[in-house]
């Protein structure tokens, strides 16, 4: 029987999964604007980096760029100035923003790998906000991390993300003939097979990272492999093997964190000498 | 009870020495001893009491009173001052008794005994970074003693592995669980913290020796906490971290020259591991194949010729597979020998490499097959050159093409006197095709 809750993440997993529409690798590249935004990240080196002056440019760049891919990609852009980096401590000043950025995002268009990493972001933020909350505490805020968590997952599962590391295909080659027709397609052939590939190598990062925040998330006392296997099943539905799969991650990171164990303790006296030793007491 | 009549006892015979003995006037100075106020010892550890007169005296009897729970309990005495010992194996604080009996009277002192064992060992940390020095504390019962007594720690496989003292600190060289122990007299305490490190793999697999930090522009590294703890994963400089949080994340290099930190954060613990960016400086060019020469003679006597390099970028001690390059070639116009004018219009060629910076460049005459009469100048064949201009490019963080071989050039050599020809390609190093022909 089912001990929790689940009726509001009932509530928010649709509207999560259907504010944003997403369109695999097929998004028109805006070479423009990705070269804009390119440069504004480019600017971000971590501490001592003036992150709002970046938002702040990004946002500028509305104004020209408005349509709802175009706004999603400033505000993913925005997202990941915030949370690229990670985070120093749970106060971290990015946090809130990285958070903000990546919901906002998701409200708009965005190719697959991006929607996923938003959620990753977005799951990930939270862990670390969350990470040393007292056990009692943890069991509740759990709950909302895991959610973004499986619902990035089941974004890259749907787009096929592969288990393993997807097999690169040959390089693309070069040639200086653009009238040789069949070396040019097969050249288009190499590059396509090149494109298709770097799509799933990142869906496959997606898969791993998204996972690996899962299994963080539940091998983090208190242990509650239930609560996630019913959260799993709801959420990453038609993938059950994977949800299997997961549960078993867990359950193996737990025996591995439960295998070695602190030692605290106050051995029996032996039997003290017979003789007093010179400097035997401090006075 | 029985202290009070040993007492009487003794007033008693004093008294009575006083009175056959000349010297003694009957009147003695009223004796006033004292005693060690507080004593400190391990548990199991002698605790050693000393009493002394501090007027009066001499003292003709010391009676020490330990408190029960102390054993091996001895003195020694004299006629000024007394000693004594005894052993207690739990921890306490005790009262001990010392009475002096002298003409002058009797007096008494009173001591405090503190019995200490260790019973809990804290650290400034649960995790620390291999290096990081880590300082543990003694808990003892009674409280805040571990000053007052001799504690001694072990380490083992930490610098220092041994101290003494109520706090102790060390570091460890290796990662793992280590166990530092404190032990006071027969007590001991220990505690465990994990000390971690930092390991790093390169996805290529190719160069060998994946726990390279020079990577190629883009390229990306997994990294995980050795043993296996979850950590806050951030980045210093350029280059990202996905997930932020975890025992392992995937460190990916930014598409320009750089230096970055990856830092592994839990509590106090901060492991760091630095990477250096690098972009390609060079390209390593040899012939592959010569591949089929055009349909030689009439009515097709047709200049045809084909040859394929591997090209590799250099240094191949990183991986360039996740680098973006194009060939940037621009505009280029030439006049055969027999007056022909011929362009090869500006056109990008991207391309890429695979794990071994490898990539396949395949060259062959603009405009296809050329007429064999291209190279006659109207009396006879005459060897003709002409070069293609390939300056090779990367994408950048800023998403610019940069170029990084701009001098890079494919020319084509045709020998009339035999109506061969050949390609030779020219980049950093270069390499020749070989003839091919006759085509006629």
């Amino acid at each position: 029987m089912c001990r929790f809750n689940f009726g509001w993440i009932a509530g928010i997993v649709p509207f999560m999964i259907c504010i944003s529409s997403f369109q695999g690798s097929s998004m028109k590249a805006n070479e423009g604007l990705n070269q804009h935004l390119a440069v504004i990240r480019s600017q971000n080196k971590g501490k001592e980096t003036n992150w709002a002056k970046l938002e702040a440019e990004c946002l500028k760049l509305v104004k020209d760029h408005n349509s709802p891919e175009e706004k999603g990609e400033i505000y993913a852009t925005i997202a990941l100035i915030y949370a690229e980096k990670g985070y120093t401590s749970r106060e971290d000043v990015r946090i809130p923003k990285a958070l903000e950025y990546c919901k906002k995002a998701l409200q708009h268009p965005l190719d697959a790998t991006t929607a996923c990493e938003m959620y990753g972001r977005w799951a990930g933020a939270l862990m670390v906000t969350y990470w040393s909350y007292a056990e009692e505490d943890f069991v509740t805020v759990r709950q909302e991390a895991i959610v973004p968590c499986l619902t990035g997952l089941k974004l890259a599962l749907d787009n096929k993300a592969p288990k393993e590391y997807p097999k690169a295909p040959p390089p693309v080659s070069k040639y200086d003939n653009p009238g040789d027709k069949e070396l040019v397609n097969r050249h288009k052939e190499e590059l396509a097979a090149q494109k298709k590939w770097q799509f799933l190598e990142k869906l496959f990062f997606q898969r791993k990272a998204l996972t690996q925040m899962c299994i963080s998330l539940y091998s983090h006392k208190p242990y509650d492999a239930d609560e996630l296997r019913n959260l799993a099943q709801k959420i990453l539905k038609n993938h059950e093997g994977v949800v299997n799969e997961l549960i078993g991650q867990v359950e193996a990171r737990i025996a591995e964190l439960e295998a070695p164990s602190t030692q605290t303790s106050k051995q029996s006296p032996r039997e003290p000498a017979k003789d007093p030793p010179a400097n035997s007491t401090q006075r | 009870m029985n202290r009070q009549f040993l007492a009487g006892v003794v007033s008693f015979t004093v008294a009575t020495v006083c009175i056959s003995v000349p010297e003694c006037s009957g009147w003695a100075p009223p004796l006033d001893i004292d005693s060690d106020w507080k004593v400190y010892a391990p548990v199991g550890v002698w605790a050693i009491v000393d009493a002394w007169v501090e007027s009066g005296g001499p003292v003709y009897w010391w009676d020490w009173d330990w408190a029960s729970g102390a054993y091996n309990v001895g003195q020694a005495d004299y006629d000024y001052s007394s000693s004594s010992w005894g052993i207690y194996d739990s921890s306490g604080i005790y009262s001990v008794y010392v009475y002096g009996y002298s003409t002058g009277g009797s007096d008494d002192a009173h001591s405090y005994v503190y019995a200490v064992a260790v019973t809990q060992v804290i650290s400034s940390t649960s995790a620390a970074c291999v290096g990081q020095n880590v300082t543990f504390g003694a808990i003892t019962d009674p409280l805040n003693c571990a000053h007052l007594v001799t504690v001694t720690w072990s380490a083992p496989g930490g610098t220092p592995s041994s101290g003494t003292g109520s706090q102790f600190t060390t570091k460890w060289s290796t990662p793992g669980p280590k166990t530092v122990t404190a032990t006071c007299g027969d007590s001991n305490a220990s505690k465990s913290i994990t000390v971690f490190t930092i390991k790093s793999e390169t996805v290529s697999t190719v160069p060998p020796g994946r726990n390279r930090t020079i990577l190629g522009i883009g390229e990306p590294v997994t990294c995980w906490t050795e043993p296996s703890v979850s950590v806050n994963w951030s980045v210093e400089g350029p280059s990202s971290v996905y997930p932020e949080t975890g025992t392992s994340t995937t460190f990916t290099a930014v598409k320009s020259p750089s230096y970055a930190t990856v830092h592994a954060q839990k509590g106090s613990a901060d492991c760091t591991l630095d990477f250096e960016v690098i972009a390609p400086s060079g390209m390593n060019v040899v012939k592959y194949q010569d591949l089929t020469p055009g349909v030689s003679g009439p009515p097709n006597n047709k200049i045809g010729a084909s040859s394929q390099f591997t090209s590799i970028v250099l240094p191949t001690s990183v991986c360039f597979q996740w680098a973006e390059f194009r060939e940037n070639i621009p505009t280029d116009t030439w006049i055969w020998p027999d007056g022909t004018e011929q362009s090869n219009l500006a056109h990008t060629v991207p391309w890429s490499v695979g794990y071994n910076n490898l990539t396949i460049d395949t060259l062959s005459p603009q405009g296809g097959l050329q007429p064999i009469g291209r190279i006659h100048d109207g009396s006879s064949y005459v060897s003709f050159s002409y070069t293609i201009r390939v300056p090779a490019e990367y994408k950048n963080q800023y998403n610019q093409w940069t170029s990084w071989l701009p001098g890079e050039t494919h020319p084509r050599e045709f020998r009339g006197s035999d109506q061969k020809a050949r390609v030779i390609f020219n980049a950093t190093n270069s390499a020749n095709g070989d003839w091919m022909g006759p085509w006629q």
